[in-house]
């Protein structure tokens, strides 16, 4: 069974890969992005992650533009969005996180979503 | 007339009654009843009444009020038996008369009294005469009366004795009114022809009011007002000459006086010059009201008598001194004198001269006192003008306003516009006048200080002005005026407008801190986290070779955050003139490859270009920073394309220039490249503080050397230090 991919969009390496670290860790399979253009390219290429983790604050294309741009398109608009932000907020994200990130609560909150990294796709 | 009468013809003897009857008093003979016997023609004369009229009748039968006076009479003429003087009224046809009469008692030869002669005369004209006689003499004005033409003195009271003070009697003729001494007003004397009095008499002219300066007997000085007219007889000959006249010493020196004051007032609201004052003054005192006048401008250093005085003044008949009192005491005095009027001072003068050396004393001190106030206010405008502070003056009640050049200036009102309330209004903003309007309600209902801030001027550059006053008010509460600055607030308002730039950028550089720290404190925190799973999960696997990376990312995070604090700690140390340099032998070129070879992790393709090495004498770290910062930003903005790095040496400068194909710099956005805070993309996630190129030249600068950017937009920028290497 293949692991639930979860996408990274977040524009500082740093916390990046230390995200990726993390849910590897837990077993998830992991794809990252810089930036909302970066994530925007990674699904046009037909890549369906699980769940998108979207940083808000980034250079180019943000989160808020990713964000709208993936409401707009059918194929991408249920992807479930983890809008992560140290300030703003995206308004209509069904589920949001600030920083600095409580991982506990980031893998319930994606294990709620997923049914456990291991659990059959929805 | 009758000639006889049948009674009295055997009376008298012959010859007596015509001699009688041609007399002009009344002849009366009485007997012992009062039964008039005799009376002779002239009774007919006085009474109207004809000689048969009386004769054997009682005085009572013809008039009893006669009668009770001749019987009066007649009784005490009985008892004394001596003749009596006495006078009475009787009715006449033309009206009441007075009599002068005598009665002398006849006698027999045993001496008894059987009747009486009465010779009375009307003495009604002469009675009016001699009344007025006595009347002249006793009036307090003087009067003289003359005879025409010779001038010969009839009649003179003693008031005109009392004036001259010159004996009259016997003055015969004209000539001798030589004795009397008079001036003209041009202090020419009278001749004895020219009085008032021998004008009417030889001339028959009438004088009324004649004013002249006399010389009395006892050589002092006044003056007469004099009125003289001639007496004519019934032909209109003159016959007589009367003159009044009054002494009009006192009224002429007190118009004098008054007149002096008047013009000593006049010097002294005109001239603030003491010495002028004082000399001015003693011009105008002679000869009003001395003959000369001294002034002593000693007299203040001399402490001096401050009460003024009459002194004897060799040559002069009479002086006082008047010492001229300030509040500092005498400053001056000055003397007056008299010797060719004759004049002599009494205590009028004394009273005169003290109130007139308060006067002068008083308006020397306010003078000077206005001279220092004018100095004052000068000095005041000249500070406002120095300050750019307009002077205003507006008048509540009428709306007048007044403005002074600065103020003037400040609008761009010309000097001679005559300006208002409503006029200024005109030339404030629109936006303000509310303002303005609830400053004035605030200052003149409830007694604040007017101050207010308002725009004139055009609406895209507008001056800015503020306005300082405080309203008076009168006793009775009402705002009367207001005295009031102006200053042009409009740098101020450019200085607060850039402040709050400054600070709105210190703001937007804390938020961009505040993002640049949270970045790598939250991989920091994330990294952390992981390690701590990973080694509860499974001691063991920290060894590993993939856990080794993860340590050496989480301490690539701490590196990162303690650049970040190293530059927050630069702005200080640099702020506070504390960048400590440690200068050494450096090679640039092994500094630069250094620092290209720690941006081959990320990817960035950097093309170095030098020669083999270029040494000089630099802080290695600074030097470090510097090509670090140029480098980082030529990626940063690069736009993914190569950047060029060329070191170079000429006339003793190393010369760096790092050269990026990126976004490029517009150029207005130039001059605030090297500024703090300034971070030139709207874009604030491209992160950085802003703080880069400000700390690359402050290191630069305090190297001795420059730094300067070309760029073009789109094509990319090329930033080139110069450093000297020694």
């Amino acid at each position: 069974m293949p692991k639930p991919v979860i996408l990274i969009v977040d524009d500082d390496t740093g916390s990046r890969q230390a995200l990726e670290d993390i849910l590897r860790d837990e077993g998830y399979a992991v794809a990252t992005a810089s930036d909302g253009g970066d994530a925007l390219n990674y699904l046009r290429a037909g890549h369906r992650p699980r769940v998108i983790l979207l940083d808000l604050m980034m250079p180019g294309i943000d989160g808020w533009d990713f964000y709208a741009e993936q409401k707009r398109n059918p194929d991408l608009a249920s992807i479930p969005v983890i809008a992560i932000s140290a300030a703003g907020k995206l308004v209509d994200a069904p589920y949001s996180l600030r920083k600095p990130i409580d991982v506990d609560q980031l893998l319930k909150l994606l294990h709620s979503i997923l049914g456990g990294p291991d659990a059959a796709p929805a | 007339m009758p000639s006889t009468a049948p009674d009295r013809a055997g009376t008298f003897p012959a010859g007596w009654p015509a001699v009688l009857d041609a007399a002009t008093d009344i002849i009366v003979w009485l007997d012992a009843e009062l039964r008039h016997r005799y009376v002779n023609a002239a009774i007919e004369q006085a009474t109207g009444r004809p000689v048969a009229d009386f004769i054997g009748k009682t005085v009572r039968e013809v008039d009893a009020h006669v009668a009770d006076v001749f019987e009066a009479q007649f009784r005490t003429i009985l008892a004394t038996k001596q003749p009596t003087l006495f006078e009475f009224d009787f009715e006449t046809p033309t009206g009441a008369r007075r009599f002068q009469a005598t009665a002398a008692p006849l006698t027999t030869a045993n001496g008894d009294v059987d009747s009486v002669i009465v010779i009375s005369r009307d003495i009604s004209d002469t009675r009016a005469l001699r009344l007025l006689e006595g009347a002249i003499l006793h009036l307090p004005t003087a009067v003289a009366l003359v005879e025409a033409p010779t001038g010969r003195l009839l009649l003179r009271n003693q008031p005109a004795t009392d004036i001259f003070r010159v004996e009259s009697t016997p003055l015969a003729s004209v000539s001798g009114y030589s004795r009397f001494i008079g001036f003209h007003d041009d202090g020419s004397q009278y001749t004895p022809e020219e009085w008032p009095l021998s004008r009417s008499i030889m001339h028959g002219e009438v004088v009324d009011g004649e004013i002249a300066e006399i010389q009395r007997g006892d050589n002092t000085r006044g003056f007469i007002r004099m009125t003289s007219a001639p007496l004519r007889d019934a032909q209109g000959a003159v016959i007589a000459g009367l003159v009044t006249f009054d002494d009009v010493t006192a009224e002429i020196e007190a118009d004098r006086r008054a007149r002096f004051l008047v013009q000593a007032t006049e010097v002294l609201t005109t001239t603030l010059d003491r010495t002028d004052v004082l000399h001015r003054l003693a011009r105008l005192a002679v000869p009003l009201i001395a003959d000369a006048c001294f002034v002593d401008l000693n007299r203040g250093a001399n402490g001096g008598d401050t009460a003024v005085r009459r002194v004897d003044l060799p040559g002069f008949r009479s002086a006082i001194v008047v010492p001229i009192i300030g509040r500092a005491g005498a400053i001056a005095a000055l003397t007056f004198a008299t010797a060719a009027s004759g004049r002599t001072f009494g205590e009028r003068d004394v009273a005169f001269v003290d109130d007139l050396a308060r006067r002068v004393g008083l308006a020397l001190d306010n003078a000077r006192l206005l001279a220092d106030a004018r100095a004052a206010e000068e000095r005041l405008r000249m500070a406002a003008e120095g300050a750019s502070v307009g002077l205003w003056n507006f008048n509540v009640s009428t709306g007048e306003l007044y403005w002074d050049a600065t103020i003037r200036r400040q609008f761009g009102v010309s000097p001679d516009e005559t300006m208002s309330y409503d006029r200024f209004v005109t030339l404030v903003h629109a936006e303000d006048h509310a303002r303005i309007a609830d400053a004035f309600e605030r200052a003149v209902r409830d007694r604040q200080p007017y101050d207010v801030e308002y725009r004139i001027g055009s609406p895209d550059a507008p001056t800015w002005i503020r306005a300082l006053a405080h309203a008076q008010f009168t006793p009775d509460g009402k705002a009367h005026r207001m005295d009031g600055i102006t200053i042009d607030v409009t740098d101020r308002k450019q200085a607060a407008d850039d402040l709050a730039a400054a600070l709105a950028t210190r703001d937007d550089f804390i938020a961009a801190a505040s993002h640049e720290l949270r970045n790598p404190l939250n991989a920091l925190q994330l990294q952390l986290v992981g390690l701590r799973r990973a080694a509860q999960r499974d001691p063991g696997s920290l060894a590993s070779s993939a856990m080794s990376a993860r340590f050496e990312r989480t301490e690539e995070q701490v590196v990162r955050l303690i650049r970040l604090v190293d530059t927050l700690l630069d702005v200080s140390r640099i702020k506070a003139g504390r960048l400590d340099l440690e200068y050494d032998a450096i090679d640039l070129v092994d500094v630069a490859r250094q620092v290209v070879q720690q941006f081959e992790s990320t990817g960035a393709s950097i093309r170095l270009s030098c020669p083999d090495a270029i040494v000089g004498r630099w802080d290695r770290m600074r030097l470090e920073q510097v090509l670090l910062n140029l480098i980082s930003n030529a990626v940063k903005y690069g736009d993914g394309q190569p950047v060029d790095i060329q070191l170079s040496l000429a006339d003793g400068q190393a010369r760096i220039d790092v050269a990026d194909r990126g976004v490029g710099i517009p150029r207005e956005m130039i001059p605030r490249l090297f500024a703090r805070f300034e971070r030139l993309t709207p874009d604030r996630r491209r992160g950085g503080f802003g703080l880069g190129l400000w700390i690359t030249r402050q290191i630069v600068n305090a190297f001795g050397g420059w730094i300067d950017v070309q760029s073009v937009v789109g094509q990319g920028s090329t930033f080139t230090v110069v450093l000297p290497i020694a």
